[in-house]
This record gives C-alpha cells, sequence and structure tokens, in this order.
C-alpha cells in the first residue's frame, strides 16, 4: 500500500492553529521531524495531512527576558546548547541539549517537538520540569498557561488539544542563586535514556533551600515530579544537606518509579538506577552552589 | 515544481510530499555522494549542510529545505581540487571501505570551520555523530587533526 500525506506550509503560526483546528487528527505537526520521520517510516503515524512548521522562524529564539529565558518552540537542540551563556540555567539546559542524539540532528531536532513527542523517556522534561518551567498553548480561542508537569500526560501524550499548538516555553528565575542538574543511563551516545533524573536547588536570601525539584524519566508514562523527595530539601541549609538526607531523598524518588521491562533495561535496572542517578543529580546541585561534597 | 538550491545552483525538482530530502539528492539529482545507511538519524552517513548547518538529511522532507542552500560532498572543493578535508582523509587513510566517509568529510568540515585548532578529545567527540562500522574512527580523528592542520598552513601561505 503506497502512503501518502498532503504537505501543507502556514506562513505564520495563527496560520498553522487554523490549519490544524481545519484538519484535527488527521494532521499533524511536523516540525523538525526527526521523531515524525521515524514514525512515519516506521508507520506508528500515518496523517493525511502534514503541517511543516519548520518555516516558522518566529518560533525559534532563545532569550532572556529580564529573570526568565524564553524558548520558542521550534528552537532547536543546537540553538539550546549555542546559548548556555544566559545566566546558570540555561548551562544545565546546553548541557542536557548536548546529551540528545547527534550534532548533525541537533540542529534540526527541537525543543518543541521533544516536548510535544511526549516520550517518557524525552530528556529535556526532567530538566525543565525541576526548572519550574512553564508551557504557552496557542488555540483557536487565545493563549493559555500551564507548568511543564502537567502538560505531559502519557505515553505519546500532552494536554494538547486537536486545535493547539505549542508556542514557548518559559524558565524563570534565570539568575537566582540556584543550580540544576540532569544525568541519565543509555545504551549508546545516540541512544535514549533508559533512566533519567534531575535535580534542581534554588537557595533563598537567607542560605536555606526556597525551592527544589526533583524529577525521573523514564521510570512512569510520564515525566515523574517526585514532590515528596522535592519537600525534604526545602528549608535545609547547604551545609545540613548530607549524605544521609541525600540517601533518604533518592530513596523517595525510588519508590515513586513505576518502571517497566523493555527490550532496553529491566524494571529491576531502571528502579535501582533511579536512586543512583538522583543521588549523583542532588551532589552536582550541591557542589555547583558552593556547598561541601 | 520546487525549487532546490544545491551547491550553489537551482535545481527545478519533482517530488512527493514525504520524500526525504537524502532520497530526492540521490534519486532524484543523481548526488550520490551522500550515502544512506541506518535512516534513521543515527550514523551520520547522510551528512549534508542546510544553509550551513550539518544535518542528516534522512530526517528531512525535500519540502522543508525549499529556499535553503543544500550542500553536498560534491560541493567541496574548487576547480577540480579536493578540499583540504578531502585530501587529509586520504593521507591519514581515514577509511576502510569509504562508505561512511562522506559523511564523516562533511561532519569534519562543519567543525572545523568553528573549532580550527581541536584537541583529539574535541575531535573525537565531534565525530561521535557518526558510525563507521569498519572501525577506522582512530584514523578518521587522525585525518580530522590532519585538516585542521593543514587548513591553518594554507591560511598562511594565502594570507
Amino acid at each position: 500500500m503506497t502512503r501518502y500525506f498532503e504537505y501543507l506550509r502556514p506562513k505564520t503560526v495563527s496560520e498553522a492553529v487554523e490549519l490544524k483546528a481545519l484538519h484535527g487528527d488527521s494532521a499533524k505537526f511536523w516540525a523538525g521531524g526527526t521523531d515524525m520521520m521515524l514514525q512515519w517510516k516506521g508507520g506508528v503515524v500515518s496523517p493525511d495531512y502534514c503541517i511543516d512548521l519548520s518555516y516558522l522562524t518566529e518560533l525559534r529564539y532563545v532569550q532572556q527576558d529580564g529573570n526568565s529565558l524564553r524558548i520558542g518552540a521550534l528552537a532547536t537542540l543546537d540553538d539550546i546548547d549555542r546559548n548556555s551563556g544566559l545566566g546558570a540555567l540555561s548551562a544545565t539546559l546546553g548541557a542536557t541539549a548536548r546529551l540528545m542524539c547527534t550534532q548533525q540532528s541537533r540542529t534540526i531536532a527541537t525543543l518543541g517537538g521533544n516536548l510535544c513527542n511526549g516520550s517518557p523517556s524525552a530528556d529535556m522534561y526532567p530538566t525543565l520540569v525541576v526548572m519550574g518551567a512553564v508551557v504557552k498553548i496557542l488555540g483557536p480561542n487565545g493563549e493559555r498557561t500551564m507548568p511543564l508537569d502537567e502538560f505531559h500526560t502519557g505515553v505519546r501524550k500532552t494536554a494538547l488539544a486537536d486545535d493547539e499548538i505549542l508556542v514557548e516555553i518559559v524558565v524563570p528565575e534565570i539568575d537566582a542563586k540556584s543550580a540544576g542538574h540532569y544525568n541519565r543511563v543509555a545504551r549508546t551516545v545516540v541512544d535514549i535514556a533508559l533512566v533519567s533524573s534531575a535535580a534542581f536547588i534554588k537557595l533563598g536570601d537567607n542560605g536555606v533551600v526556597e525551592r527544589a525539584g526533583i524529577a525521573l524519566g523514564g521510570v512512569a508514562p510520564t515525566v515523574l515530579r517526585v514532590v515528596e523527595a522535592e519537600n525534604m530539601l526545602l528549608g535545609k541549609t547547604l551545609a545540613s544537606i548530607d549524605e544521609a538526607l541525600i540517601a533518604d531523598i533518592s530513596q523517595q524518588a525510588m519508590s515513586s518509579a513505576v518502571a517497566i521491562t523493555d527490550i532496553r533495561a529491566s524494571k529491576e535496572y531502571r528502579t535501582e538506577m533511579t536512586s543512583v542517578l538522583t543521588k549523583r543529580a542532588i551532589r552536582h546541585c550541591i557542589e555547583e552552589l558552593g556547598g561541601t561534597e | 515544481m520546487p525549487l532546490l538550491n544545491v551547491n550553489g545552483r537551482d535545481f527545478d525538482v519533482d517530488f512527493q510530499p514525504h520524500e526525504t530530502l537524502s532520497s530526492v539528492l540521490r534519486d532524484k539529482l543523481n548526488l550520490i555522494g551522500t550515502k544512506v545507511s541506518c535512516g534513521e538519524g543515527e550514523c551520520g552517513s547522510c551528512t549534508i549542510f542546510i544553509d550551513g548547518a550539518p544535518t542528516t538529511s534522512c530526517l528531512v522532507l525535500a519540502g522543508q529545505v525549499e529556499g535553503k542552500a543544500i550542500t553536498t560532498i560534491e560541493g567541496l572543493g574548487e576547480n577540480g581540487k579536493l578540499d583540504l578535508v578531502q585530501q587529509a582523509f586520504i593521507d591519514e587513510q581515514g577509511f576502510q571501505c569509504g562508505y561512511c566517509t562522506p559523511g564523516f568529510i562533511m561532519a569534519a568540515k562543519a567543525f572545523l570551520e568553528e573549532n580550527p585548532d581541536p584537541t583529539e578529545d574535541e575531535a573525537n567527540d565531534a565525530m561521535s555523530g557518526n558510525i563507521c562500522r569498519c572501525g577506522a574512527h582512530p584514523y578518521i580523528v587522525k585525518s580530522v587533526l590532519k585538516a585542521a592542520h593543514d587548513i591553518k598552513q594554507h591560511k598562511r601561505l594565502v594570507y
């Protein structure tokens, strides 16, 4: 059977939304295509219409806006890597981007695509979720925002309605006294994460943890924010976050994991590594903030 | 008919909406220097430049590059002379069967334009987006370092 789709090229974001509203779920947004092409080739998706977003340069930017970092949904992973100097947190975003696929795919793979593809092991989710990122969504009735951890609703599922598009990701407080770290286990350099963990710590003026983030990838249908583990960090000084506490927090993170066994790794391995990676992520944050390790 | 700009020339090319850039380059324009090995963006054999940025052409729809400047391995070198990166791969024997070579050379060319004086570690890292199944990686990294050296020498002579 010959498979075919009709190719549509909107010139503006509002035109893209109109086209999506017109064709509903028979149309797919197509950005860099690094996931879409594989899913098309593999028969996982067979849209009647491909709405090519790659010409919407208005959504391709990484810019500092006061104390926030605003990233257009069509910013590539390479763009994020090249903008690692915009405040401390952008370095963590850049480091996460560099772990993903290869240089020659990072020039086309977009942040919006990574998030909208909705993979449980998408690298950008844990990093952005712990930082408290917010997403901006555009639909026929205007714009709405939501925290990123509510955006991911299941395997290949997001909170986007059929006629909506993700337009922007906003990372708050990039110039605060804060640090974030993402680490993962993968089979090879180009493979997706088997399991991953990110941590984030923001200190208040009084030197105690004011905001904390712990999020896991690859151990649940969605990115998994572990609020109980985050709470264990709140109100602590750096010096009081010792190895015993780090072990307790990592244990808490591990017990939230609902990993599965698949071709890449077993449930047991994934669960165990959740704890290891969470410890490493927290230690990195403390080190970066100048605490004793 | 869509117009594609490849290696400085415009081509009217007829293709299906779902066709990849790599297949249009190879099958419609007969630019078979661009290879396709995995077809999944992991091996780097199909690396070309889109507006100067190295890109896996097996993941790009041909329709996505209208109005952009495409450079393939055939577009390197001038006046029938090989590019210094190509020559360095010959000098250091940076290949065995040669199938992955165009992709490696394109990746190396893009890398050296950004980092003209790389360390061995940096060259290793920069070549991690390409796979050589013959296992010529040590020679490939030597080729990249030789190319860096030759480009510097060449600039000194010319300017």
